[in-house]
């Protein structure tokens, strides 16, 4: 019992504030206690699992999948569907009737799969999706990848206006080329990849002078590729810590400034 | 002094957590000037703008939501603060259901700054663009405009009557297309720059640009905006932060205009904190092992 005192404590001084600050400033303050209670219940979980965090998840879940389907219907389906083919009764255009009975029928097929004797009928739409896929797949290839691979066509020296060799661009120029063959080359399968670069980073380590051998590792890194592709990982992680960041800064701020500076000084939001 | 510093190893994260949220928090106590230097990915979002010709038309997929706020709410704020200042017009389509409302919140307010009309400046297209479904309703909607997009969403009007919006039959008709999104959509490189040669440029989640870089090399992706850092550094050069002072009609709150640069400041203060979280965590663990290796000989 003493351990239930202090969540009823809280939750009782929650509802007195929340009470007191709706009936002086109005409803609207219904919506800001809502998002702070609900962003405080997430954010308990960095304390350590607990109900009240699983409690703000399912909530989460139902609310947006509710209203993903209601957007899906007034948004998607009323307005490419629906109203075209009402449209289309009212006008007399049986184009427009067609595609409306034969998207509804090809839409129903898909529920074909919930029983053995109907599966056959989502297969065909299936068939369609997935055909559909593969040929947008294709074309993506040449009209989104061709692009990119020609401009991994650099040279290894770019010249400036006069004729000079601009060396910040060539030496950028010179790093991608060598990333991206040393990067391609690990990714190549057909023989045996420490054999192949071994026989190569050997060679380079017998010739190292003395004050460069203790970092012999490093350099045998950087000619297996590992080390371009731990870089680019990194990127991928710090840029990872940053969205994070955003997130979890833009919840903070209306905790602060939101929801506790007004409760504070008592002024409306 | 061995043995305090091996104690570094073993913090309760709770700790850490706490230290985390009051150098977020800092920012709000202090304000601190951190200049903000425009890249090449924000000049290049910026200049697509600036060349889209005055009765150009703008298609603006904007997707992002609750989940992603912070990362993109100031890069929109300040897309549709540029685009409103230009007088051009705009088309507002998503991929995400919960889209429509948050990108409506911001433009209304805007709209209500620059006083312009919806239905005559701008429209609200909505989910037409189904998640599940991606490449072949970006591919209708890059081909077939009018089949795809049949009515704006408030008022229910037909696009053939809204006059701005009449002639567009395909992406070509579009002067720019632009996309504030997580993970951007690449499709529309496919079937509308590929296409049509329609300029695309994107404000993306800073988790999704490390994709987007060879794309922005290419030349096929015109400009990007990276993050918070992205949405900053596109404020600052909208002059938004001083402009906020002068224009009485925008209050100065968390809320309000130059969103992006106030995150990028406590995301800078955070930051601090990660690289000596990291220096106190390996301090710690050295520390721990020698002495372990003490103890044991």
């Amino acid at each position: 019992m003493s351990r239930l005192i202090l969540p009823i404590a809280a939750i009782l001084t929650i509802l007195i504030v929340a009470g007191l600050r709706v009936h002086t400033y109005g409803y609207d303050e219904i919506r800001v206690w809502v998002a702070a209670i609900s962003t405080l219940s997430v954010l308990s979980f960095l304390y350590k699992e607990n109900k009240v965090y699983r409690f703000a998840e399912h909530v989460m879940l139902g609310t947006s999948i509710g209203y993903n389907v209601a957007a899906s219907i007034m948004d998607l389906l009323r307005s490419q569907w629906w109203n075209p083919m009402l449209d289309g009764f009212d006008k007399h255009n049986f184009g427009a009737i067609f595609f409306g009975l034969s998207a509804l029928l090809f839409g129903l097929f898909w529920y074909g799969l919930f029983h053995p004797k109907t599966e056959w009928l989502s297969r065909m739409v299936m068939g369609v999706v997935f055909g559909a896929g593969a040929g947008l797949a294709i074309k993506q290839q040449f009209a989104l990848n061709m692009p990119q691979i020609t401009d991994s066509f650099k040279a290894p020296i770019v010249l400036n206006e006069v004729g000079r060799v601009n060396w910040p661009h060539s030496v950028n120029n010179m790093i991608f080329i060598v990333a991206l063959l040393l990067t391609v080359n690990f990714f190549f399968f057909s023989s045996n990849h420490s054999e192949r670069v071994g026989r190569v980073v050997e060679r380079i380590q017998d010739r190292l002078p003395l004050f460069l051998k203790g970092f012999s590792g490093l350099i045998t890194m950087l000619f297996t590729g590992r080390f371009w592709l731990m870089l680019a990982f990194g990127v991928f992680f710090g840029n990872t810590v940053m969205t994070r960041l955003s997130v979890f800064i833009e919840r903070i701020w209306f905790l602060i400034q939101g929801w506790l500076q007004p409760i504070i000084t008592n002024a409306p939001r | 002094m061995l043995r305090a510093l091996a104690r570094l190893d073993s913090i309760d994260p709770r700790w850490l957590y706490l230290a985390l949220i009051a150098a977020v928090a800092l920012p709000l106590a202090i304000d601190v000037p951190l200049p903000s230097r425009m890249g090449y990915e924000a000049r290049g979002y910026y200049d697509a703008i600036e060349r889209v010709p005055k009765n150009g038309i703008v298609l603006i997929h904007s997707d992002w939501d609750a989940g992603v706020l912070g990362e993109l709410k100031g890069q929109f704020t300040a897309t549709i603060d540029h685009l409103f200042s230009r007088s051009i017009k705009f088309a507002i389509v998503t991929s995400n259901p919960q889209g429509t409302a948050f990108s409506d919140s911001v433009t209304n307010r805007m709209a209500k700054i620059y006083h312009k009309q919806y239905g005559k400046d701008w429209v609200q297209l909505g989910y037409i663009i189904p998640g599940s479904n991606v490449p072949q309703a970006v591919q209708a909607l890059a081909k077939d405009f009018q089949g795809q997009a049949q009515y704006e969403i408030r008022y229910h009007t037909p696009i053939r009557d809204i006059p701005w919006l009449r002639n567009v039959s395909n992406a070509g008709d579009f002067a720019l297309i632009i996309n504030i999104i997580y993970q951007p959509t690449k499709e529309w490189l496919q079937f509308a720059t590929a296409v049509y040669g329609t300029p695309y440029i994107a404000g993306v989640a800073s988790i999704a640009s490390s994709d987007m870089y060879p794309l922005l090399t290419s030349g096929q992706l015109k400009g990007m905006l990276v993050g918070a850092r992205g949405g900053a550094e596109y404020e600052a050069r909208r002059g938004l932060p001083a402009f906020d002072k002068e224009q009485h009609t925008r209050q100065k709150t968390w809320d309000d205009l130059a969103f992006a640069t106030k995150v990028i400041k406590s995301q800078s203060f955070a930051h601090i904190w990660l690289i000596l979280g990291a220096v106190i965590g390996n301090v710690g663990f050295y520390a721990r092992r020698r002495l372990q290796t003490r103890e044991q000989s």
